[in-house]
């Protein structure tokens, strides 16, 4: 199961367009888009699909999209299911197939300046139980060019708690704290990152909790946005898990 | 008599048999060597003004701390023919290259380029890194739009120094792919495809048909709302380009 998310800032809007249908061409039937909010330390659902296009996907436009609330598919009669005090997986629509791909929205952030990225995104629910730190590299898809470059981070967190936790840039050659961020859980966080910061030797460490490092550069109204790949995608070998578990270690020293 | 029958259903032949009829069907050959650097294929594009950008971590200092390697860069023009092979050396933990028409022989065109890093002592432990990294795209040679590497395509093997595909194929177009993503008319739209496996690619674009030899790439405008693609082939995606005015995307699809 996956759930959808945007951001909306007085720099970027964002819109969402969430399939209906699988890679394979499955449609699904008699389905709705759910939105969840916290409210009152419970998570609260409420039907969200008042703008189906061609029968081929949901449209969330920029005004509804905000930095708390997620989105869903499903049907009336997964919510039995649902819980109030923790996500749970409410159907299997949208989950990892054998051989299939991942079910995925089209995100798409707007500058005021007019123009716009996308990516298609998705936040998979079994990263939602997960805490633990996110290692990423800062100048992978950064543009040291740019005006401004940011971080976008997105987590989601399965019980209805907006915790705070920070997110540190690292020198690792240096093996210094250079800066960091306060982040909370649930949220599209976003941070803007100084030109100093663009270097090989710096990386973006969370502490606490996971997320979905997400970077946006602009100039002259041209955006770019990426999200970077995990460290285990870099490495075959059996004992990958291990490998990654090592490198994470010495930059959480850094950080500990 | 297990082993045997093992070979025989992993045998090139046999897993595009089981691919056609579905019948435990092998989207990636999966055995990698335990020395091996494995790529995607990435695109380049120095056609109507495109300058493109690489971005990548060196995997083996990161990872496994070796700090004599070097990244080959094997560039290849849009028939597969060999363009250049760029040998980078003095690595640091994240690198770039900015590919124009003046680092491929004044070349305007596309194609793609697969990115293998190189031990340059032996090493007797087992290492086999994947390079999914960063290619950018620029019009005005400052600011790159990025996407990330995506799929396991073509495998360099430290033993024998031998390259080669690892998605697999079958006899007829049975992959379905629908594309997440609704095209707005008032767009321009690009899909870019390349042939990730060793066998020619047959593929259809919304009923429009298409055939893409081993390691051909291809540009195909689209003027669909929605975009499915069959084909022969597992994890055959294309790289999507939408421009609107002055402004232009690129992404994943």
């Amino acid at each position: 199961m996956n759930f959808f998310f945007g951001i909306q800032n007085n720099l970027f809007s964002s819109k969402l367009e969430i399939p209906i249908f699988k890679n394979d061409g499955t449609f699904l039937e008699e389905t709705i888009l759910y939105k969840l909010k916290i409210q009152d330390l419970e998570w609260k659902i409420e039907i969200f699909d008042k703008s189906k296009k061609n029968n081929f996907f949901f449209h969330v436009n920029s005004s509804d999209v905000n930095n708390n609330d997620i989105f869903f598919i499903g049907r009336h009669e997964n919510l039995k299911k649902f819980k109030s005090n923790k996500l749970i997986v409410l159907n299997e629509f949208t989950s990892l197939v054998p051989h299939g791909y991942h079910y995925r929205s089209n995100l798409r952030v707007n500058i005021n300046k007019g123009g716009f990225s996308s990516y298609q995104s998705d936040y998979p629910y079994k990263m939602t139980p997960v805490k633990g730190s996110v290692v990423t590299s800062l100048a992978s898809v950064t543009n040291f060019n740019a005006d401004k470059n940011y971080i976008f981070f997105k987590n989601i967190y399965e019980l209805p708690i907006q915790e705070n936790f920070k997110i540190y840039i690292v020198d690792l050659k240096e093996k210094k704290i250079k800066t960091f961020f306060e982040a909370k859980t649930n949220y599209s966080n976003f941070f803007e990152i100084k030109k100093e910061y663009i270097l090989p030797e710096m990386f973006l460490v969370s502490k606490n909790y996971v997320g979905i490092p997400i970077y946006i550069s602009e100039k002259n109204g041209q955006i770019s946005m990426e999200h970077t790949n995990p460290p285990t995608s870099n490495i075959l070998n059996s004992d990958r898990i291990d490998i990654v578990k090592k490198f994470k270690r010495e930059l959480n020293e850094i950080i500990n | 008599m297990k082993s045997l029958i093992r070979k025989i259903i992993n045998l090139d032949f046999s897993i595009q048999v089981r691919n056609t009829l579905n019948i435990i069907p092998k989207g990636i050959q999966k055995k990698v060597s335990n020395q091996s650097s494995t790529s995607d294929a990435f695109i380049w594009r120095t056609d109507n003004n495109f300058t493109t950008k690489f971005k990548f971590s060196d995997i083996l200092k990161l990872y496994f701390k070796i700090k004599k390697s070097h990244v080959e860069l094997h560039f290849y023009s849009k028939f597969n023919n060999l363009i250049t092979i760029k040998k980078i050396y003095d690595l640091d933990f994240s690198n770039e290259v900015v590919i124009s028409k003046n680092l491929l022989g004044g070349i305007e065109d596309y194609g793609v380029f697969y990115a293998y890093h190189i031990m340059d002592e032996k090493k007797s432990q087992n290492i086999s890194v994947n390079n999914k990294c960063y290619t950018g795209f620029s019009k005005d040679k400052e600011f790159y739009s990025f996407v990330h590497g995506n799929t396991l395509v073509r495998t360099f093997d430290y033993y024998t120094n031998n390259q080669n595909e690892l998605v697999q194929t079958s006899f007829i177009k049975n992959k379905n792919y629908l594309i997440q993503k609704f095209f707005y008319s008032s767009e321009k739209n690009e899909l870019f495809f390349t042939n990730p496996a060793s066998k020619s690619v047959k593929f259809d674009i919304n009923g429009k048909n298409f055939k893409l030899k081993k390691g051909h790439s291809k540009l195909i405008s689209i003027n669909d709302n929605f975009v499915k693609i069959r084909s022969n082939c597992f994890y055959f995606r294309p790289i999507a380009f939408t421009y609107n005015e002055k402004y232009f995307d690129v992404y994943h699809c």
